[in-house]
């Protein structure tokens, strides 16, 4: 509180970034957000409200005063952009100074997730946390085995402090091998499973790279990669996939790391892939930034600045990566070991890129949270660096896990049917990452949370979203094409990976196209569902008046129904994709009305409409959507589905 | 037949064009109409037919760059690339010779449509062609009227979209006539004082002209108007642009700089967000502001076309139904002169002329479709048949320059109309997303040209592209969705006449039914049901009653009913409807009959 200099300004305006247009508001700073209430006027019957939470602001930008005011333009990490203009420049600056002290914390205890109570108790918490289990998901892959173990040796963080306490290593790799091994990886991180494909018995292990220099030799390394390979019957070697540019492993020789000399490992298949680091992926999305900010774009300019900054280039190689490991595992059944340099920014992209293509768990909700639990946070990806979330060193920050959501939602756009999720639920985990509103993704590693006793103070965002699945839904969802297609093949040709307009356009609404597919999905499958159940009801009065249902004379008429009567029988389609959940007939209505009144015109909203950056995300964000584009028959896009709920922190803290 | 050399050559290679591991062996014919492939590899057959007149070049390579044989690359106009590798030169030197000649007809008489013959009969084929009207359709609009006696027009904005050539006013020539012809396009429109004319072209084009006598219209001589010029390039400038993306398609492997500096270099989207851009104003200009445009190019048969037809679907929603999408193509390109012949290069002719302005016209809907998903009731496929045909020469709307061309060539009496073709198989092109009283479907629309909504149409350019995983189509994942919801529809109505039979016998029994809420059922029209979790409630709690007697409902009893209930039942989300009604009652109808309806959407529209 005592950052605050000047609590409420008035008569501020706030421009819109790609048009003339501005609205007139009163703004707000409290301890966690920057509020920017509408002025009501004659028309409109009720104000905007824009919430913007303080740790979601990148940077905040006083610019020289103009005969209107004094400008504040804000960026956020959600890629939201504000330009407010105060009339009075003290009123600017007290902001701006008060802005910049409250968006730079300096320890975690500051960070929100501490100070965020959605009214819930001790025990409500506790189970929230206790919804991801990843010992649980080992089992489900088949580890502990009989070629693999759970190991010990990590109990106490003392062989790597920045690996989860849990790790599985092949039966043979005995202590001493892992310590040794361990010893000559960067940061300690030697080889661990990471995935393993059952059905070939092929396994995806990670690591960081070896501290080969140019000649240096490890033999308990080389015996650890022989016994992931001796774990693997199926196939006489293993690939090792460097993830990194050939040039940039050289050069890390003369540091006296590099990688791995395929003359002194016996069998394996030593393969570059070629994606680039941290620094090339932080610039190339400012670049990507500019150009899309840019105002009256032309076509060329356009496409010559997505060439240029090179960002669907990145992703393309993050995804042949992934490609190239999911053919190795489930086609050659051979078993692979993944690095980078330390071995969790690109290496957890390509594991968990991969996993996801291997197996459809990985494509529904909670898998994927299972997925982002393990690759990600477990493993040590540098959440607190690589996000910001204290004020540390500008060349740590590094769209990593962006890029990589970026790479499943051009994967949804390729395989409509095969995920459980929609967009909105990749754009929410977004949001949150960078929120530190809930515990999952502060610090840096699993130990690091620990010591912040993340656990007993904070909330799990999984349970959050978890609890308001119904809004993450994909209604193309086909849990069939899964069971036909369990491995993903798509193609990386260019023309497949596009502009992610939701993600990076996600607040300007004048980008968007206004069309919805949403309730006309909805519509669809609601009359369908009707017609089920109403079947069914029909067909048990058959019963009970002594008449057995005859089967009309198309025998696959009725897939579902004959499914229910054979629980072993595969569902043709989800029983329920949205609309079989218990929703009121009244709250449909309701939404109904909302999606019209959206689709008329997405500008003109006359809800009292609160975007609460942070926490209630799909409901503002559907709000202030509009209607999506839905490109049904490239690919589709989801729009968040049905369920409007008022929740958030704007209604609980307030 | 005699220009056939060699017509079956076997042992001959169709290399894959994104996998070449994946490349087949078989029989290459040549046939009149069609060159076909036949690979017979593990007992299967499989038959790849490429007809000739949509061939648009043919190449050999030397055999050296491949060992196997001579290798033969042929472009078709539809963007099929197929490479033949054939192992003796000689052969691929006469296959060659053959599928050039057979691919560049001399004359009309040559085309397949005065060869094609599909088992009808002589009227069936005359009412093909009686199936698009055009002077219903300027009834639809509602013309002639008092105001205006022919020419195109849209009835509820009083303002007029009209179309013409280059004024020939070179530097200062001026026709009292033609001023005196604006000034009667003006007045025809009483509520706006002004008329924009826009120049379609970049305005170095339109002063270049002037040094030929002709020009544009200087805004001192006619009065009241307001010039504009839109700057979409020529044809010539098309072509090339076309080219060079098709080149970017056919690279082996790009990656994504290759892919992305090809598009921006070919300028391909720039062109076509150009005509979006044109349509998008004079949409504006007739809709919003309430003025008439007068629209031209240089000839008034290529950009004019392609602006007042895609300003037609902006503005009037029957344009983007299957039937209004049929009547519109007939009217601003084949019925105002677009040079079809010409452009689509379908007898052998000046490659000059050939430009690909209707494929634009094509991507210009599919771009809006993307972005109005359920405004239109045609689907991506409708677009792609479409294009396929203006090329296929099958049938005869397509052939020739212009009306009088195609009545000395006799179309109507000697081809086949593609327009009942697609109507009778319609079904394959609906869009299951289509929402006909969507309030923005009801309007006009308002699409948005940032760059970033402008995609590569993946679906016609590479489309023939194998090799790649089976593309999934959300579209018939909802269409089966529809399909099974009917049968279920059909099964209820049949368990509901079951259970209103039995329930009748056991009416006279008790008389508990009367007051339950599941009385309804009695009745003969089904739609008055409540949800279904009402009567489902209902049932589980008065559903205690033993199972007694079953009369025996025999199957085709059944049948008969479910198929009474299924036609009054409408249980379609869209527009079933009009499946049964025909164009000739669509164009009767207008779409803003309704006042009250309209206006609810201008409401809609002034808010933006």
């Amino acid at each position: 509180m005592e950052h605050i200099r000047t609590p409420k300004v008035e008569q501020v305006r706030l421009m819109d970034r790609f048009s003339n247009k501005s609205t007139n508001g009163t703004l707000y700073l409290t301890a966690t957000h920057l509020i920017f209430v509408e002025s009501l006027n004659s028309s409109s019957t009720a104000a905007q409200e824009i919430w913007i939470l303080h740790h979601h602001i990148a940077s905040a930008e006083k610019l020289s005063l103009t005969t209107t005011g004094c400008p504040l333009v804000l960026h956020c990490r959600n890629f939201r952009l504000v330009h407010f203009v105060f009339p009075r420049e003290r009123d600017c600056h007290d902001i701006y100074s008060s802005l910049l002290r409250l968006l730079r914390p300096v320890s975690y205890e500051e960070l929100y997730a501490f100070s965020y109570n959605p009214k819930q108790n001790d025990q409500q918490r506790e189970e929230g946390w206790q919804l991801i289990d990843l010992r649980a998901e080992y089992e489900r892959m088949g580890v502990p085995c009989d070629q693999w173990q759970l190991t010990d040796v990590n109990r106490d963080f003392k062989v790597c402090e920045t690996y989860p306490r849990d790790l599985y290593v092949p039966i043979t790799a005995s202590k001493p091998i892992i310590v040794g091994s361990s010893k000559f990886r960067s940061k300690g991180r030697f080889p661990v499973l990471t995935y393993f494909y059952q059905e070939r018995k092929a396994a995806v292990c990670r690591c960081s790279q070896p501290l080969s220099g140019f000649s240096a030799r490890c033999l308990e390394d080389e015996s650890m990669l022989q016994s992931i390979s001796k774990a693997n019957h199926n196939s006489r070697f293993i690939y090792v996939m460097d993830t990194r540019p050939k040039l940039n492993a050289l050069a890390n020789r003369a540091a006296g790391k590099g990688y791995e000399n395929e003359d002194n490992y016996s069998n394996i298949r030593f393969q570059f892939v070629g994606i680039e680091n941290i620094h090339v992926m932080r610039s190339s999305l400012q670049k990507l930034l500019e150009v899309i900010g840019t105002r009256s774009l032309t076509m060329s300019d356009y496409l010559v600045g997505l060439e240029g900054c090179g960002w669907l280039r990145h992703i393309k190689a993050v995804v042949d990566a992934a490609v190239f490991l999911a053919q190795a595992v489930t086609v050659e059944g051979a078993s692979v070991l993944v690095h980078c340099s330390d071995g969790w920014d690109r290496t957890a992209q390509v594991c968990a890129l991969g996993s996801l293509l291997m197996d459809p768990y990985y494509r529904t909700v909670k898998g994927f949270m299972v997925l982002i639990e393990k690759d990600w946070i477990s493993f040590g990806h540098k959440f607190a660096d690589r996000c910001d979330q204290l004020d540390g060193d500008p060349k740590e920050v590094s769209p990593i896990f962006t890029q990589f959501l970026e790479c499943v939602w051009q994967l949804t756009e390729q395989f409509p049917q095969a995920f459980e999720y929609s967009e909105w639920f990749l754009l929410q985990i977004h949001e949150h990452v960078h929120s530190c509103q809930y515990g999952n993704f502060l610090g840096n590693n699993e130990r690091q949370r620990e010591e912040l006793q993340l656990k007993e103070r904070t909330h799990s965002l999984w349970a959050f979203l978890f609890g308001e699945k119904q809004n993450y839904l994909n209604p193309f969802y086909n849990p069939t094409y899964n069971e036909e297609h369990p491995v993903l093949e798509p193609s990386t040709l260019p023309y497949h990976f596009k502009f992610w307009r939701n993600m990076y356009h996600q607040f300007d609404r004048s980008m968007h196209p206004r069309q919805s597919i949403l309730k006309t999905i909805l519509t669809l499958k609601e009359k369908h569902d009707k017609a089920e159940s109403t079947l069914q009801a029909l067909e048990k009065r058959l019963h009970q008046l002594g008449v057995t249902p005859v089967v009309s004379s198309d025998p696959t008429a009725l897939p579902t129904r004959d499914q229910r009567s054979n629980p072993k029988a595969l569902p043709p389609r989800p029983d329920s994709i949205i609309l079989g959940a218990p929703v009121s007939h009244k709250e449909e209505q309701r939404l109904e009305e909302e999606q019209e009144e959206v689709g008329e015109e997405a500008l003109e909203s006359n809800d009292s409409e609160r975007t609460v950056e942070g926490s209630s995300g799909t409901d503002s964000r559907k709000q202030s959507y509009g209607e999506l584009e839905g490109t049904y028959n490239e690919m589709a896009k989801e729009e968040p589905a049905v369920v409007s709920l008022e929740f958030g922190v704007a209604r609980m803290t307030c | 037949m005699e220009h056939i050399r060699l017509p079956k050559v076997e042992q001959v290679k169709l290399l894959d064009q994104v996998a070449p591991r994946k490349s087949r062996v078989g029989t290459l014919y040549l046939t009149a109409t069609h060159t076909i492939f036949v690979e017979s590899e593990d007992g299967q057959r499989h038959e790849t037919w490429v007809l000739h007149s949509l061939v648009s070049s043919v190449e050999k390579q030397s055999p050296s760059s491949s060992p196997s044989g001579a290798s033969l690359m042929v472009h078709c106009k539809n963007f099929q690339l197929l490479q033949f590798v054939i192992p003796e030169e000689q052969d691929c030197q006469d296959i060659l010779l053959s599928l050039r000649r057979l691919s560049q007809p001399e004359s009309y008489e040559e085309l397949y449509c005065f060869a094609y013959k599909p088992n009808v009969d002589e009227e069936e084929r005359q009412r093909e062609w009686d199936f698009l009207s055009l002077t219903s359709e300027y009834k639809r609009m509602g013309l002639p009227n008092p105001h205006w006696k022919l020419s195109s027009a849209n009835q509820h904005y009083e303002a007029a979209v009209c179309r013409s050539s280059q004024p020939l006013s070179g530097f200062s020539a001026r026709c009292l006539e033609d001023e005196q012809m604006l000034g009667a396009v003006l007045r025809s429109n009483p509520r706006s004082e002004v008329v924009y004319v826009v120049d379609t072209r970049p305005k170095l084009n339109a002063i270049a002209n002037r040094a030929a006598g002709k020009g544009y219209e200087n805004e001192d001589n006619y009065s009241n108007i307001k010039f504009q010029f839109m700057g979409i390039e020529n044809i010539h400038v098309m072509r090339n642009s076309q080219q060079k993306m098709l080149e970017v398609c056919e690279l082996r492997s790009p990656s994504m700089s290759d892919f992305l500096e090809g598009l921006e270099n070919s300028g391909w989207l720039k062109h076509i967000k150009a005509v979006l851009d044109a349509a998008a104003f004079i949409s504006k200009a007739v809709a919003e502001e309430g003025v008439s445009v007068l629209v031209h190019c240089s000839d008034g048969w290529d950009r004019t076309s392609q602006v007042c037809s895609v300003a037609s679907v902006l503005l009037d929603p029957h344009y983007r139904t299957l039937g209004g999408f049929m009547v519109l193509i007939e009217k601003d390109w084949i019925s105002f002169g677009h040079k079809f012949s010409h452009r689509c290069n379908h007898v052998d002719g000046d490659p000059k002329e050939v430009s690909p302005i209707i494929d634009q016209f094509l991507e210009c809907v599919w771009q809006l479709s993307e972005q109005f998903p359920c405004a239109f009731e045609f689907n991506e496929r409708f677009l792609i048949t479409i294009h396929h045909h203006v090329y296929s020469c099958q049938f005869g709307n397509f052939i020739g320059n212009n009306q009088k061309e195609r009545e000395q060539l006799g179309i109507q009496k000697r081809t086949h109309s593609l327009w009942s073709y697609l109507w009778s198989n319609r079904a394959d092109f609906i869009n299951p997303l289509y929402r006909p009283n969507h309030s923005q479907t009801l309007g006009a629309l308002r699409p948005s040209t940032a760059p970033h909504c402008f995609k590569f149409w993946g679906g016609l350019y590479n489309r023939f592209e194998r090799g790649v995983h089976p593309r999934q189509s959300v579209e018939d994942c909802l269409r089966a969705i529809r399909e099974e919801t009917e049968q279920l529809e059909e099964q209820l109505a049949s368990h509901k006449q079951k259970i209103s039979k039995l329930e009748g016998q056991k009416w006279t029994v008790s008389n508990i039914f009367d007051k339950s809420p599941t009385a309804w059922i009695f009745t003969p029209d089904l739609r008055l049901a409540n949800t279904p979790q009402d009567y489902t409630s209902c049932f589980l709690t008065s559903g205690t009653r033993a199972a007694e007697d079953s009369p025996d409902l025999t199957p085709p009893d059944l049948n008969q009913t479910s198929n009474d209930l299924n036609q009054t039942s409408s249980f379609n989300t869209s527009n079933s409807s009009d499946h049964e009604s025909g164009v000739a009652d669509l164009s009767a109808q207008s779409p803003f009959s309704e006042d009250g309806t309209r206006d609810s959407d201008e409401a809609a529209n002034s808010a933006a």
